[in-house]
């Protein structure tokens, strides 16, 4: 980088050189003293610039970044460095889901800066692009560069479900869950007369020497299941003014879910893949493992929120029978809800989750409660149009509930734990049979 | 016309400054308290604004300090300095000591404005900062008492005045080093 002479150093010599020349012309050394500090100043300046080298050009700034990968909340260093001895000024532009520190994203160090970016959104965050001031300790030379953006990928916080890991219908060979299946396992279902093919290590000796037959432990076996989990990003609805600043869209509530439901399922040995309605993500395949996870949660910081383009919904043709299927949606699309009607006719067990941001749709205003923004009463009718709307969605949520499927509002980890119960309690009750 | 369209821009205004780091502000209120300084001490005895003369370089110096207060990068800088400079030209009675004070005050003042142009608004100095501009400026403080114990030594020598020739060459071999040629 080529160093230019700053306004400050002109300013020296000027008063320097002015001091010496009106010295000497009117013979008053006296006034050498007023603009011989200035004069030091300048001529140190200049020196220092010669000892060390920066007459053609000072050290290039180098950036590192500590972390390529965050967690929503978490923290990333930016490091620029150049040489010691070197006013190192970086600048960081200022983001709206980003929190910089210091506060303003600036500040100057010796040869080495160090900034810290904390993502409050999921997503690919841009950081950058990034200035860099670099100048002498004195400030008398200075040269400036903009080093390009750099991409930092923040993965969905994924919150420990608060939920059962059971699962209505397990449709695997093995894995975590108990299946009504008799078999290899180690829950016991039943202690039974021997039979010809049984394991011998399964033998009950206390009860057979009680009875003096043979009798064996017999068995549930253990399966793991296929969790889908279809999320609906066809729109980002915000929440409403009058919300808490940083309440989340629908969009960051159903990502967050997703995330979720997907770890909390993963841990327990299970297989999960996501369908995407809305093209954002794209599809993940089915898989498991903390692999699973890791492709998972990269793909949802992948998508990207700034994208408007409004793409075709995608369908999902068929399902296995028994898949567990959660559908985070704001309920608002009827490709979705249509998507829905198909899951549950594939036999699929499906659990909605309404990922509408709570604050959208305050029914009040229709009572004649007016919701201000700012102080200020709209005149457009916003409020009452997301009012009609919500109630609208009403019905729609009342009909599927009718079909069989529940519905619960996405509030944190603890928004699931009621629905699988109630779900793997419906599977196990004894069915009448309808004639 | 309505008070808010007036109080409003005002309004915005002041809250912009929210965003000026405290450093910046310590900066700049320490060039602008030197340049006082170094105004009051060059005008010896006399107030601020004790006869037209002294208001009107009163005036001056506070025109360039309120544009280098909001701009220190600015050219404008050389406003203050150089009108304590002429005002000093037109005292007759000026003692060494009065004339160091001013050269101190000066260089305080030019040095943090000089700092100052290096952060952006809200830039903030590490500590590391701090310490390379403070060791950088020792080396400035240590020639410039060097530089005016020989100033008063050989003021009380009295030299012919082929000196004036070889000041003179001294002054603008000093300048044409010094002096930026391209910016």
């Amino acid at each position: 980088m080529r160093t230019r002479p700053t306004a400050a150093l002109v300013r020296a010599a000027v008063i320097g050189g002015a001091s010496l020349a009106f010295s000497l012309a009117l013979g008053r050394p006296e006034l050498i003293l007023v603009g011989m500090p200035m004069l030091a100043w300048a001529l140190v300046s200049l020196a220092r610039r010669i000892l060390r080298g920066e007459e053609l050009a000072a050290a290039d700034p180098q950036l590192r970044i500590s972390r390529r990968s965050i967690e929503e909340g978490g923290t990333a260093a930016v490091l620029v460095r150049t040489a010691p001895g070197v006013l190192t000024t970086a600048t960081l532009p200022m983001h709206p889901h980003l929190d910089l520190a210091p506060r303003h994203g600036s500040l100057a160090g010796d040869g080495e800066v160090q900034l810290r970016v904390s993502a409050q959104r999921w997503g690919q965050l841009r950081v950058g692009p990034l200035h860099v001031l670099v100048a002498d300790a004195l400030g008398a030379y200075r040269a400036q560069r903009n080093l390009p953006p750099t991409e930092v990928q923040v993965v969905p916080a994924s919150t420990v479900l608060d939920a059962p890991v059971e699962v209505p219908t397990p449709i695997g060979v093995s894995g975590a869950h108990l299946s009504r299946r008799r078999g290899d396992g180690t829950a016991l279902s039943e202690v039974r007369t021997f039979r010809p093919g049984d394991r011998l290590h399964r033998i009950n000796w206390r009860v057979s020497s009680r009875t003096r037959e043979l009798h064996t432990n017999a068995t549930f076996t253990e399966q793991d299941t296929e969790v889908l989990i279809v999320t609906d990003t066809i729109a980002d609805v915000a929440p409403a003014p009058w919300a808490a600043a940083g309440d989340p869209t629908s969009l960051d509530m159903t990502i967050r879910a997703t995330a979720a439901i997907a770890r909390h399922y993963l841990a327990a040995g299970d297989r999960v893949s996501v369908f995407d309605i809305g093209h954002l993500i794209g599809p993940v395949r089915s898989g498991s493992g903390p692999r699973q996870l890791r492709v998972l949660t990269t793909a949802l910081s992948r998508a990207s929120r700034d994208d408007n383009i409004l793409r075709p919904v995608r369908r999902l043709r068929s399902v296995r029978p028994g898949t567990l299927t959660v559908v985070c949606t704001p309920l608002l699309s009827r490709d979705t809800i249509a998507q829905i009607g198909v899951l549950v006719a594939h036999g699929a067990d499906v659990i909605v989750v309404d990922t509408l941001p709570p604050s959208i749709g305050d029914v009040s205003v229709l009572r004649g409660k007016p919701l201000p923004v700012d102080g200020k009463v709209s005149h457009r009718f916003w409020p009452e149009a997301w009012a009609m709307r919500r109630l609208l969605r009403e019905r729609t949520v009342r009909e599927l509930r009718e079909a069989g499927v529940p519905i619960t509002a996405w509030e944190g980890p603890s928004s699931l734990a009621p629905v699988l119960l109630s779900l793997s309690a419906a599977r196990s009750a004894p069915r009448r049979r309808r004639s | 016309m309505r008070l808010g369209q007036l109080l409003d821009p005002l309004a915005e205004h002041l809250l912009e400054l929210r965003k000026v780091s405290r450093t910046q502000w310590l900066l700049r209120a320490l060039g602008a308290v030197a340049t006082l300084l170094a105004l009051a001490t060059a005008l010896g005895g006399f107030g601020l604004f004790a006869h037209f003369g002294a208001a009107l370089l009163t005036g001056t110096v506070a025109a360039g300090l309120l544009v280098q207060f909001r701009s220190p990068d600015s050219d404008v800088g050389l406003l203050a300095p150089s009108a304590i400079l002429l005002s000093l030209l037109g005292q007759g009675e000026l003692s060494f000591l009065r004339a160091a004070a001013v050269g101190i005050a000066l260089l305080i003042a030019h040095s943090v404005f000089a700092l100052s142009a290096t952060l952006p608004v809200h830039g903030v100095l590490a500590p590391s900062a701090w310490r390379l501009t403070i060791r950088a400026l020792l080396p400035v403080l240590a020639l410039s008492l060097l530089g005016g114990l020989v100033v008063v030594v050989l003021s009380q020598v009295a030299l012919g005045p082929w000196m004036l020739v070889i000041g003179t060459v001294a002054a603008i071999a000093l300048s044409l080093i010094l002096l930026p040629r391209s910016r």
